[in-house]
C-alpha cells in the first residue's frame, strides 16, 4: 500500500482467432435450421426452383458481406452492424439497428431451437407439437443457463461441431448429386423447375433468407480475428460460399430423391427421409445427428451474439449500464445473456416456424441494407478515423444493390412478418425517443 | 500486434541477463512469496497479467469492466520488484486462451525462461534435471546466472531408463558440473543424482518433491508430447514448486512475424 511505485502496464487483447476459427464461426452460426428445417417447406412453396430461391439468399448475403467486412476492418468491435450504422448514420438508425439486431437474434434463436425441438421429436417418432415445443423449450433453458455460468474453450468444441457438420453433409450430398445424377443407381425423371411461377421463387427466398443470417455475426469478433485485412473477408465470403453451395444441392438432392409434392408432405424433418431413401437408416441417423448439432449450435451462437449487441448499446448508454456487466464469479455478461435467452423461451412458445424465421431476416435485413449504405456514407464522408485495411471491391455499385437488394427481400415476405417486424423497428425508434436522444454516436469512433 | 522488442520494451534491461517471463493471473488476488522474489533476482523478469476470459464475453468488454482492479494487481506484484531495479517491463492481456497468450509475450519480449508458479516456502535447493543431448549448453548456463547471484545449493539429475545406462547418466552430470565450475563456481554446490526409471516425469517429481523449485529445459514437442500434453507442462502439472521453464534457442528470422 505504501509503495508510490507507478508503472505504467498496458493493457491489450488478445487475438485468438485465425482464419479456421474465423471461419468456424460464420459457417457454424448459418449452418442450422436453415439447411435442415427448409427443404421440405421450400420445395413445397416453389420445385425445384427453391435451388434459385437459396442461391438468391447467397448473392445478398455475399454483396453485404463484402462492405460488413471493409467495416469491420476499420471498426473491430464487438456491436458489429450496429456498431456500423450507429457510427456512419447517428443514434437514431444506430438504436433502431441495435435493437433490432438483438430481437432479430433472438427470433432467429427461437427458430433454431424449434427445428432442434423437430429433430429431437423426429428421434422419438411422435410428431406430437408438444414435443417440439418442450424440447425447444428445455434447449433454450439450458443453452441461457450454460451461456452465464461460463464456458472454457467453446471454440475448440465449435470447430469438431463444424467439421462434423460439414464431413456428414458432404458425404451425403455428394452421394446424393451422383445417383440423382445418374453416376450410381436409376437417373430421377427431372422435373419442372419452377412450377408454380417466379413469384413462389421470391417469396421463398424471402423465407429461407435466414439460413445465412450467420455471416456478419464474424464482425462482432472481428477484434479477436488476428490478421483481420485477410482473414476478415475471406472468413465472411467464403463461409457465405460454403453454405451457399450446400443448401442448394441440398434442395437439388431432396427434390431429385421425391419430388417437391412428396417432400412439402415430409415437412420440416424432409432431409431425414431423403438420407434415409439414399443411404438407408445409417444415413437417416447421421442427418437426425447433424441436425441436432447444427441447430442447437446456431441457437447458441445466436444468443451470444445478441448478449454482444446488448452490450454495444448498453456501452453507448442506449441501455442501462447494466445491461453490459459482467458477473464476478464468472466474468460472463449474465444481464445480456438473459435479455437475450428470456425472450427466447417466450418466442418458442408462441411463434410458427414460417414467421420466426421471417421476423429474423426481416430486422436482420434491415440492419443489412443499412451495412452497404453505411459504407457508401463513409466512403462519401471520408472521416479521419475511417482507415479500413480491406476495401470492399465495386464501389458504389455494389454496396447500392445490396442495399436495394436487402431492402427489396422484405417486400416478398408474409404480411404477419412484416407487421412484426415493423412493430420491433417502431419499438426501437420509441425507446430512442425515451431513452437515447442525449445520445450522440454519429462519427465517434474509438 | 507487431512483434518489435525494441529498446523501449528494454526498461534498464541488461542484456547479459537472462529475461524470465512472469505470468500472473490478474482475474485473482495474488500475493508471491518472497522466496520467489529471491529467486527472480537473478534475472530480469518480465511481469505478464493474464486476463482470462470465457467464450460468452468480448475481450474489449472484460477490459471496460476490470481493467483497473486487474493493473493494480499486476502491480502489485511489480512493485518488490522494482526495489532493485530500474524498471521492470510488464503488460497486461485480456485473453480466452491463457497458454496461446503466454508462448507469444514470451516470443515477443524475448523471453529465456518462463516461470510457471506454485508453491514456495523457502529457497536453499533447486533441481535441475539434465536431459542430455542439446539443451545442456543452455539450462547450464542459466543455471549459472541463477547461482551467481542467489546462493543456492542444485541437484543435478539424470533419469536413466535402465539400470546398466547409469554410468552413461553420471557421465552428463558430471559434464554439467564441470561446465559449471568453469565458470568459477563452487563445486560443493553441487549434487549428483541418478535415477533409474522408464517414465521420467514421475521420476522427477518424486525428486522435486523435496526441493523448492526446478528448471527444466523447453522440448522439441515429439508425437508423444503432443497427444499427451507438452513435457513441460505435464511436469509442471505433477510437481508442486515453481518451475522455471527454459526457452529453446528461437531464432529471431523465423519465429513471431505471423501476425502484423
Amino acid at each position: 500500500m505504501a509503495t508510490e511505485v507507478r508503472v505504467e502496464t498496458e493493457s491489450e487483447l488478445e487475438r485468438t482467432l485465425g482464419l479456421r476459427a474465423a471461419l468456424a464461426i460464420g459457417i457454424g452460426t448459418m449452418i442450422g435450421a436453415g439447411i435442415f428445417v427448409f427443404p421440405g417447406i421450400a420445395a413445397g412453396r416453389a420445385g425445384l426452383a427453391a435451388t434459385a430461391s437459396f442461391g438468391i439468399g447467397a448473392v445478398i448475403a455475399l454483396l453485404v458481406a463484402l462492405p460488413a467486412s471493409e467495416l469491420a476492418t476499420a471498426m473491430p468491435k464487438s456491436g458489429g452492424g450496429y456498431y456500423f450504422v450507429s457510427r456512419g448514420f447517428g443514434t437514431l438508425p444506430g438504436c433502431v439497428v441495435g435493437i433490432s439486431l438483438w430481437i432479430g437474434l433472438v427470433f432467429a434463436s427461437a427458430f433454431y431451437l424449434v427445428g432442434f425441438g423437430e429433430y429431437a421429436a423426429a428421434i422419438v417418432g411422435t410428431g406430437g407439437g408438444n414435443v417440439v415445443v418442450g424440447v425447444a423449450l428445455l434447449g433454450a433453458v439450458v443453452l441461457t443457463g450454460v451461456s452465464v455460468g461460463g464456458t472454457e474453450r467453446a471454440g475448440d468444441l465449435q470447430n469438431v461441431i463444424v467439421t462434423l457438420l460439414l464431413g456428414i453433409l458432404a458425404a451425403f450430398l455428394t452421394y446424393g448429386t451422383l445417383d440423382s445424377l445418374g453416376v450410381i443407381g436409376a437417373t430421377s425423371p427431372p422435373e419442372r423447375f419452377a412450377p408454380h411461377g417466379a413469384w413462389p421463387v421470391l417469396t421463398t427466398a424471402a423465407l429461407v433468407f435466414t439460413s445465412y443470417l450467420g455471416f456478419v455475426q464474424v464482425a462482432t469478433v472481428a477484434g479477436d480475428i488476428r490478421d483481420p485485412g485477410r482473414n476478415l473477408p475471406i472468413a465472411m465470403v467464403g463461409s457465405v460460399l460454403v453454405v451457399g453451395v450446400l443448401y442448394v444441392t441440398m434442395i437439388y438432392v431432396s427434390t431429385a430423391a421425391f419430388g417437391s409434392a412428396r417432400l412439402a408432405e415430409l415437412g420440416e424433418t424432409a432431409p431425414v427421409e431423403v438420407a434415409r431413401s439414399y443411404v438407408g437408416t445409417p444415413g437417416a441417423i447421421a442427418i437426425l445427428v447433424a441436425g441436432l448439432l447444427a441447430t442447437v449450435s446456431s441457437a447458441n451462437a445466436s444468443i451470444l451474439s445478441a448478449s454482444r449487441a446488448i452490450y454495444a448499446l448498453s456501452n453507448d448508454a442506449l441501455l442501462p449500464d447494466e445491461a453490459g456487466r459482467l458477473n464476478r464469479r464468472y466474468s460472463t455478461p449474465h444481464v445480456a445473456i438473459l435479455l437475450a435467452g428470456g425472450p427466447v423461451i417466450v418466442l418458442v412458445l408462441f411463434g410458427p416456424v414460417e414467421t420466426l424465421a421471417e421476423v429474423a431476416s426481416f430486422l436482420h435485413l434491415v440492419m443489412y441494407g443499412l451495412i452497404c449504405l453505411t459504407l457508401i456514407e463513409l466512403r462519401r464522408s471520408d472521416p479521419d478515423w475511417y482507415d479500413p485495411v480491406f476495401r470492399a471491391p465495386g464501389y458504389p455499385v455494389l454496396p447500392a444493390i445490396g442495399a436495394l437488394a436487402s431492402f427489396g427481400l422484405i417486400a416478398f415476405m408474409a404480411p404477419a412478418s412484416q407487421v412484426v417486424g415493423l412493430l420491433v423497428l417502431a419499438t426501437a425508434a420509441g425507446w430512442y425517443l425515451l431513452y437515447g436522444r442525449e445520445v450522440s454516436l454519429r462519427g465517434v469512433h474509438g | 500486434m507487431s512483434p518489435d522488442p525494441d529498446a523501449s520494451r528494454s526498461v534498464g534491461a541488461d542484456p547479459t541477463r537472462f529475461r524470465v517471463l512472469v505470468p500472473i493471473d490478474a482475474s485473482r488476488d495474488v500475493e508471491p512469496s518472497p522466496h520467489l522474489y529471491r529467486l527472480l533476482e537473478a534475472f530480469d523478469p518480465v511481469v505478464l497479467g493474464y486476463y482470462p476470459i470465457p467464450e460468452q464475453t468480448t475481450p474489449e468488454q472484460a477490459r471496460g469492466e476490470f481493467e483497473d482492479e486487474a493493473v493494480d494487481r499486476v502491480e502489485g506484484v511489480l512493485a518488490p520488484l522494482l526495489a532493485d531495479r530500474a524498471g521492470v517491463e510488464s503488460l497486461l492481456v485480456f485473453t480466452p486462451d491463457r497458454v496461446e497468450t503466454i508462448e507469444r509475450v514470451a516470443e515477443e519480449y524475448a523471453c529465456d525462461a518462463v516461470l510457471a508458479p506454485g508453491a514456495i516456502e523457502r529457497l536453499e535447493r533447486v533441481l535441475v534435471p539434465v536431459r542430455g543431448g542439446t539443451n545442456v549448453g543452455r539450462i547450464v548456463a542459466f543455471v549459472d546466472a541463477l547461482v551467481e547471484e542467489v546462493t543456492v545449493g542444485v541437484t543435478l539429475l539424470h533419469v536413466a531408463p535402465e539400470e546398466d545406462r547409469r554410468e552413461e547418466s553420471e557421465l552428463v552430470l558430471r559434464g554439467a558440473r564441470e561446465r559449471l565450475v568453469e565458470q568459477g563456481l563452487d563445486p560443493g554446490l553441487f549434487d549428483l543424482e541418478v535415477r533409474v526409471a522408464d517414465r521420467p516425469i514421475p521420476a522427477i517429481a518424486e525428486v522435486a518433491a523435496t526441493h523448492d523449485a526446478v528448471v527444466i529445459g523447453e522440448t522439441e514437442p515429439s508425437i508423444r508430447d503432443r497427444l499427451l500434453g507438452d513435457r513441460p507442462e505435464r511436469l509442471v502439472e505433477a510437481v508442486g514448486c515453481p518451475v522455471l521453464i527454459v526457452r529453446r534457442d528461437h531464432d529471431e528470422s523465423v519465429s513471431g512475424s505471423e501476425t502484423s
